[in-house]
């Protein structure tokens, strides 16, 4: 077992390792001098081969690559070319708050997505069953931007109880602990609901087909042949059976509500990490753009992992064919 | 191999109707050639923008899924991989929907009612609620929404036939390529797709997007090269799960070279697999065409496309609910009818097995 989570996790040191490979070649790839970003426009030629090398843009590519690892290593992501800070002070800053909606987000899409997809697997063909699978169908087909619209015009503009954007009231609220909290609860209800409906829509549809997956399956006959009550079969039994194949969904889910944050985030200006990166997108802002990229797929790399050992406690089969046979199935 | 008369008469190659000739056959050739005259009698190919050009192709692909299309409506059932399977209602609508709106992105310019891009002079004729001479009413330019929504498709559908095309053309040979190669060959080239899984594609697509240039053609690459790595993973496992099988090792001994192999015996069988995740992942790239377009970097103005339309509409969501509403409707019935399609297709494939 512990071997197990040990392959796991140099697997996912692997990874890291590939996406600061990817970022480094998206970047340099790119067209356009990124020391033209430091001067302003008229600048003698000079002066930019000195940003140059300031920057170390002068240096081999593979000596560069070198660097690059070297500071990543030490956490050193460099300044914002926009604000001249240090890009790990924006980023101390930024990522609590985009965790905050997206771990929330997490749940609703588990709590949500989870219960819709038992409900519809359980009524399999009856009315509730397709309500609620015509349901998740179109609230996964609705952009999220819209969805968010139709939500803050419903709850903000027409009947006044939740802030159309934002993360605080402007101008503070009154002083104490509980007013703070609440107002930062209020602010967070459209988007943390906007974000977690949107992926629990997928969620269900994944329950609901591994649900109905594990419940055609022989131990469920007999289970049921034993006059166990359905309640009992479907969450001991076949919930049991269906987890493995959606707890490898629920880590996917990982990048999806982080992209989705990125549009959440723009919706409601909720200043986390993705108006963060679509800001700094916009204005070239190399250093922020890299450390964000990285940082998500980091945030990526590490729900896999935790899905993979989960996967693992869920389901032991998984630790002794991986064993044997990590390289044809479970490998990728 | 790859004929059109042998497309008309059976479809795409793994995704066959039975009945291969017959009434709905010529229906189909009827319709593909009645579609022709009319493109050709509108100068339809002449003077349009290069985004524009790319929607034709966007569409023609679709028209290429339509061959199939028309002849399985009038079947019983779909067939796959050489079996008949059962088509679902929700199948079937989904396919009605899909080329539905595909036809009518083609044909916008008989469709609309008015010009999708000049802007009207007359202040009196902006947020216009629907009506009969403005069927889905105006925007706050007084430009008829129906008109933008029929044109906007061929940005929105375009984008997602050619950039999943593309993806699921390299995706295959990536993913034969790796489940055929040595074992240590194999590995490295499943991290590279592990490496680029780990990015959430919006965000990768945002900076190829920025960083590059923000041109039609870009964006379609620029979605097709982080969309591919799922398609690549599906066909590896398949060709893994397929190597040790008889067929293969005869037509191996019976001296098939390695392109052979992939293209006449090992393609064939994944290609339903294959198909289904290409269809749902061109609603995903519907979407994620739309999030770009909210984001300011997807197809660009005055050229409409579906997300843009709705984000335009975002200020006028209080006095013209119309201007997002419709778009948005457009997205969703396009997205939920190739979910549709691909659910009922993998359903179909499951029960099979």
């Amino acid at each position: 077992m512990a071997r197990y989570i040990a392959r796991r996790a140099f697997h996912a040191v692997v990874l890291i390792f590939v996406t600061i490979t990817v970022t480094f070649f998206v970047v340099h790839i790119a067209p356009g001098d990124p020391a033209l970003r430091y001067v302003g426009p008229g600048t003698d030629a000079a002066a930019i081969e000195r940003v140059r090398q300031n920057l170390g843009l002068d240096a081999s590519l593979i000596e560069q690559y070198a660097r690059w690892l070297w500071s990543f290593a030490r956490g050193d992501f460099g300044e914002s070319l926009v604000s001249g800070r240090p890009v790990s002070e924006v980023l101390a800053r930024t990522i609590p708050r985009t965790l905050q909606l997206t771990l929330l987000a997490f749940i609703v899409q588990l709590l949500v997505g989870g219960a819709v997809g038992m409900f519809a697997a359980a009524r399999r063909g009856g009315k509730g069953d397709q309500l609620a699978s015509l349901t998740a169908l179109l609230l996964y087909a609705i952009p999220t931007f819209y969805l968010a619209y139709l939500l803050i015009s419903v709850f903000a503009l027409r009947l006044g109880w939740l802030p159309t954007s934002g993360i605080a009231t402007p101008g503070g609220v009154a002083d104490g602990a509980w007013t703070l909290i609440l107002d930062r609860v209020q602010h967070l209800v459209l988007p943390t609901a906007v974000l977690g409906l949107g992926s629990a829509a997928a969620l269900a549809r994944y329950t609901r087909g591994s649900m109905i997956d594990s419940l055609a399956t022989d131990p469920i006959r007999t289970a049921r042949a034993k006059g166990l009550s359905e309640a009992h079969v479907l969450w001991r039994h076949a919930l049991r059976d269906a987890l493995p194949p959606l707890l490898t969904i629920i880590g996917l889910s990982v990048p999806f509500l982080l992209g989705g944050a990125v549009v959440v985030e723009k919706v409601f200006a909720w200043p986390g990490m993705g108006s963060l990166a679509v800001d700094a997108i916009f204005e070239r802002d190399y250093p922020v753009v890299v450390a964000v990229t990285f940082v998500a797929s980091v945030i990526v790399v590490l729900g896999n992992f935790l899905a993979d050992v989960a996967t693992m406690f869920a389901d032991p089969r998984t630790k002794i064919a991986t064993d044997t046979a990590i390289h044809d199935g479970a490998g990728g | 191999m790859f004929s059109v008369t042998s497309l008309f008469k059976n479809g795409l190659p793994g995704l066959q109707s039975r009945r291969r000739r017959g009434v709905t056959g010529i229906l189909a050739a009827a319709f593909y050639a009645a579609l022709a005259v009319v493109l050709i009698r509108h100068r339809y190919l002449a003077g349009l923008t290069p985004a524009d050009q790319w929607g034709v192709w966007g569409t023609i692909g679709l028209l290429y899924g339509g061959a199939v299309i028309v002849p399985v409506l009038g079947a019983r059932g779909v067939g796959v991989m050489g079996r008949q399977l059962p088509m679902s209602a929700l199948v079937r609508a989904g396919l009605v929907a899909a080329l539905g709106v595909a036809c009518a992105a083609t044909l916008a310019p008989l469709l609309a009612s008015g010009d999708p891009v000049a802007i009207a002079n007359a202040a009196q004729t902006r947020f216009e609620a629907p009506s009969g001479s403005h069927l889905l009413g105006t925007d706050r330019f007084g430009r008829d929404i129906w008109a933008r929504i029929v044109y906007g498709g061929r940005a929105s559908l375009g984008v997602g036939v050619v950039s999943v095309l593309l993806a699921v053309v390299f995706g295959a040979l990536y993913g034969a390529a790796s489940g055929l190669a040595r074992r240590r060959v194999d590995d490295a080239l499943m991290r590279v797709v592990d490496g680029l899984l780990a990015f959430p594609r919006l965000l990768l697509v945002l900076v190829l997007v920025a960083f590059f240039s923000n041109s039609y053609g870009l964006l379609v690459v620029a979605i097709a090269s982080t969309g591919w790595m799922g398609i690549a993973r599906l066909v590896r496992g398949e060709v893994i799960r397929l190597r040790q099988r008889d067929f293969v090792t005869a037509a191996v001994a019976s001296g098939a070279g390695r392109a052979r192999l992939v293209l006449r015996h090992l393609m064939p069988n994944v290609a339903g697999a294959v198909i289904v995740a290409a269809t749902l992942n061109i609603g995903a790239v519907i979407l994620l065409e739309s999030y770009l377009s909210f984001l300011g970097l997807g197809v660009q103005p005055p050229t409409p496309s579906w997300g843009a339309m709705v984000y335009e509409g975002r200020d006028a969501l209080g006095v013209a609910w119309w201007v997002p509403a419709f778009p948005a409707l457009a997205i969703t019935i396009s997205v939920t009818a190739f979910n549709a399609i691909g659910d009922g297709l993998r359903d179909a494939l499951e029960s099979r097995r």
